[in-house]
């Protein structure tokens, strides 16, 4: 696939606010830990509605590094795939590092498979207590530098939870704009 | 000693920032909502059509800071909860805004007087908080610092007693028992 001129970016990362698990895209991305265990918040309710067999995949695959990703099925979700992007251990938090590397990595993940859409969570900014303006900094260079390297992606989505989040995310993407 | 305010901006078309377009408008304000998302200036329309249709016809729509501060006298800040944000908001607004704009803020977490720091009018700087805000704000407090002048909150105190607010004046200082 040949280089997307930063022109075209803007269309091809949207925000908006909702509920991640209700996403109809290729991909839903995981707010995980590396051991693969999904507990609170995104993971909660990513197991929720998908139900234990993403779990089960989860389990066979184990840990992984801290700042890489992993791909599941979707379950019961309207999503395919789970991407789990692994910013933070069990008991350790996000940091800037391995939030920019998983958040690569996941991507790197779909567009291996050839997904057109992916959808994230803002990583990190839960329990693992990353702060929300960086959290969108990292995630929205990330995004745009994997789609403006050629990528089977086009459309990626980053679905926040509330207004205050879903207007950082918007705010950031609007400045990083040329 | 009040100056005269003709021009609002409201940076941000959230919860907050819809209540006080809607109140200015009201009030006879000329009114200029900024928000960056068109999805959320919609709903801000739509809400402040649903209170009172005649005065959402005059609501001016911006989508940057910058023009929205241009011609305002005074410029209240309603974005996220977020420090960088809104210290980002202070400096565009001190250097775009009419030299004797007054300068406001809804924060409850980053105080007034660090992002009056942002700024090279601390005197025209001041805070907005709601005291009453299930479905209708009819009391708010202005949160002075010690540079805020006589003036500012002059000024803002007839702004918002014409939106038909309670207004209270209140020292920063006092509040951080609260933040």
């Amino acid at each position: 696939m040949s280089q997307q001129s930063v022109k075209q970016m803007p269309s091809r990362i949207v925000i908006r606010q909702g509920d991640l698990t209700e996403m109809e895209t290729d991909a839903i991305v995981n707010a995980a830990n590396n051991d693969l265990i999904l507990g609170a918040g995104v993971a909660g309710a990513i197991r929720r509605k998908g139900g234990e067999a993403i779990q089960q995949e989860c389990d066979a695959i184990g840990s992984i590094p801290i700042g890489f990703a992993a791909i599941t099925g979707g379950g019961n979700l309207k999503a395919r795939y789970v991407i789990h992007a692994a910013s933070m251990g069990l008991g350790s938090l996000t940091t800037a590092e391995s939030l920019r590397g998983s958040t690569a990595h996941a991507l790197r993940l779909a567009a291996e498979r050839g997904l057109k859409t992916i959808a994230f969570p803002a990583v990190g900014t839960g329990i693992a207590g990353f702060p929300m303006k960086e959290c969108a900094e990292i995630m929205l260079h990330e995004a745009a530098e994997h789609l403006r390297n050629g990528s089977s992606l086009e459309t990626i989505y980053f679905v926040l939870f509330d207004e205050e989040a879903t207007e950082i995310f918007e705010r950031i993407w609007k400045r990083m704009q040329p | 000693m009040a100056t005269e305010i003709q021009t609002i901006a409201v940076i941000g078309a959230g919860q907050d920032g819809r209540e006080i377009a809607c109140a200015a408008l009201r009030a006879r304000y000329r009114t200029v909502l900024e928000d960056v998302s068109d999805s959320r200036q919609d709903q801000a329309v739509r809400w402040i059509a649903s209170v009172d249709a005649e005065a959402s016809s005059r609501l001016v729509l911006s989508r940057t800071v910058e023009d929205a501060v241009r011609e305002a006298d005074l410029i209240i800040e309603a974005v996220a909860e977020e420090m960088e944000i809104k210290i980002e908001m202070f400096t565009i607004f001190d250097k775009f805004a009419k030299p004797n704009a007054i300068f406001a803020s809804t924060s409850r977490l980053v105080s007034i007087a660090d992002l009056a720091a942002m700024t090279f009018c601390p005197e025209r700087c001041i805070g907005l908080r709601f005291v009453s805000f299930a479905g209708h704000v009819d009391a708010l407090e202005l949160v002075r610092i010690p540079q805020t002048s006589e003036d500012t909150i002059a000024t803002c105190r007839e702004v918002f007693r014409r939106m038909g607010k309670d207004v209270t004046i209140v020292h920063e200082s006092e509040l951080t028992e609260s933040r």
